[in-house]
């Protein structure tokens, strides 16, 4: 279909555009919804989870249908909404089911997401993040890859916005760009297989980034993309 | 001779399909009132509509709307209307001793040896695949899952059942770990019977750190056999317990 890369360098600079484009975009999107609910909260700093959710419905949709995700919303920090403990104002599924609204009594473990690296990690950074791939056996049981950006009103992060994508979505979008790529594999910040050119190397499988010739860092992303073992 | 038989069984099953699916709505019944007495759905949760529990579930609306008819009839969940309505676990609706009690009196024997053999097997495999694949900071993130020694015995039944799903989910197998999600759902609470004995949570918390130190070593072979004792430890209490129930069931009928 596509000329073939003649090198590693081209192969590696082929997934990484895949990459990033990907992402670049949805973050776009997962921005908009971070600004709406920074909206919500300025125009009513006692703000309850309802009329939160009515802000952010249109453009967690708009998310769901401008990107192959399964999932998009918003994800309220500890004790910043009026009427509720925790919130997720996330929807997901063909049919944009809103996610169960968690009734969360304080000291119950099940449904407390606050301790998980994609909330987690934009809270203790402030910096857009992608988790994964792990099982979100939290809210899709499927094996995921989990955008999420802070949103901050006036210094203080309120939650994240944020949107899944399915590993196997993900694997089918690199697919052309990993095509004839040797040994090409795209890692995540623990070292972890996230796509790779190598049937035999399994997604999440830990690899060691020494063993390769090349390393590329994608900017603003927690990835690396390996090459020439 | 036998091609007749068949020939009138496939006749009969036709005449009795309709029914089962009046079976199934029993059958769901059932599936949500262990989701809702496990804990698996927290109280004031909302349940998915009833098309998409239908979807879920893979039977007709109907189906589901008879079933939430039982549900509700049981008094685990409210339903109200309009904007914000849905279907919700009501207070108070997870688990009682009495009713774990009763559950587990009506299981046979063999049905508890059945389930116990599955529920070990799928956990302790879950283990060794954990330990496996997961890394060191993975692993001690499950340290905060572990209940606390002041935890209410509800609130430490909830904490086990959530270390057991983290440990699924680390072996990267969606597959695998809704397996558990449903084995927790129809039999995790059974499971943690034993867990109402300050003593015995005492031993199963020491359990949770040897297999979480094997999990962080890296170690599968020992996380599978940490795993596989521990589990069948508690089990065999659960055990003890039926017979020590169908003992009592049986007495007043013989005094009689």
């Amino acid at each position: 279909m596509s000329t073939m890369p003649t090198t590693v360098s081209d192969s590696l600079a082929r997934c990484a555009l895949a990459v990033t484009a990907y992402f670049s975009a949805l973050f776009g999107s997962l921005e908009v919804i971070g600004d709406r609910v920074t909206d919500a909260f300025r125009s009513d700093p006692g703000l309850a989870a309802a009329p939160l959710g009515e802000a952010v419905q249109p453009v967690a949709a708009a998310t769901l249908a401008a990107h192959p995700v399964v999932g998009a919303g918003f994800v309220a920090a500890p004790s910043v909404l009026a009427d509720r403990e925790l919130y997720l104002a996330w929807w997901q599924g063909e049919e944009q089911q809103l996610l169960a609204e968690r009734g969360v009594p304080i000291g119950h473990h099940v449904f407390d997401y606050t301790r998980h690296e994609w909330f987690q990690v934009p809270l203790t950074t402030g910096q857009r993040h992608v988790t994964g791939p792990y099982v979100d056996y939290v809210c899709t049981d499927e094996y995921v890859l989990t955008a999420t950006v802070p949103v901050l009103v006036g210094g203080r992060m309120v939650g994240v916005a944020g949107a899944d994508t399915r590993l196997e979505t993900f694997e089918q979008l690199m697919r052309e760009p990993l095509r004839h790529a040797g040994d090409v594999v795209l890692i995540n910040a623990h070292d972890r297989c996230v796509v790779a050119a190598d049937p035999l190397l399994r997604s999440g499988q830990k690899v060691d980034p020494t063993s390769y010739a090349v390393a590329q860092a994608l900017p603003g992303f927690p990835f690396r993309v390996l090459g020439g073992a | 001779m036998a091609e007749v038989r068949r020939h009138r069984s496939r006749a009969r099953g036709a005449i009795f399909a309709p029914l089962s699916d009046v079976g199934r709505a029993g059958q769901v019944e059932q599936r949500l009132t262990e989701a809702i007495r496990s804990g698996v759905l927290a109280e004031g949760e909302r349940l998915p509509s009833e098309p998409e529990l239908a979807a879920m579930l893979g039977v007709a609306v109907v189906t589901v709307r008879e079933a939430l008819i039982g549900v509700r009839a049981q008094g685990l969940v409210t339903t109200s209307r309009g904007r914000g309505g849905g279907t919700f676990v009501a207070a108070g609706a997870t688990a009682d001793e009495e009713a774990l009690a009763e559950r587990l009196g009506q299981m046979s024997r063999a049905e508890l040896q059945d389930r116990s053999t599955h529920y070990v097997l799928v956990l302790a495999g879950c283990a060794e695949l954990a330990a496996e694949r997961a890394d060191a900071s993975e692993a001690e993130s499950l340290r905060s899952l572990l209940p606390r020694d002041d935890d209410a015995v509800g609130a430490w039944r909830h904490a086990d059942a959530e270390l057991w799903l983290s440990i699924a989910a680390l072996t990267q197998s969606a597959r695998l770990t809704r397996e558990v999600v449903r084995l927790e759902a129809d039999f995790g609470m059974v499971a943690r019977i034993p867990l109402g004995d300050p003593a015995v949570r005492v031993q199963v918390r020491a359990g949770h750190d040897r297999l979480i130190d094997a999990i962080g070593a890296a170690d599968p072979d020992t996380a599978r056999h940490c795993a596989r004792t521990d589990l069948q430890r508690t089990l065999d209490g659960v055990a003890r317990t039926q017979a020590e129930l169908h003992d009592r069931n049986r007495m007043p009928r013989s005094a009689s």
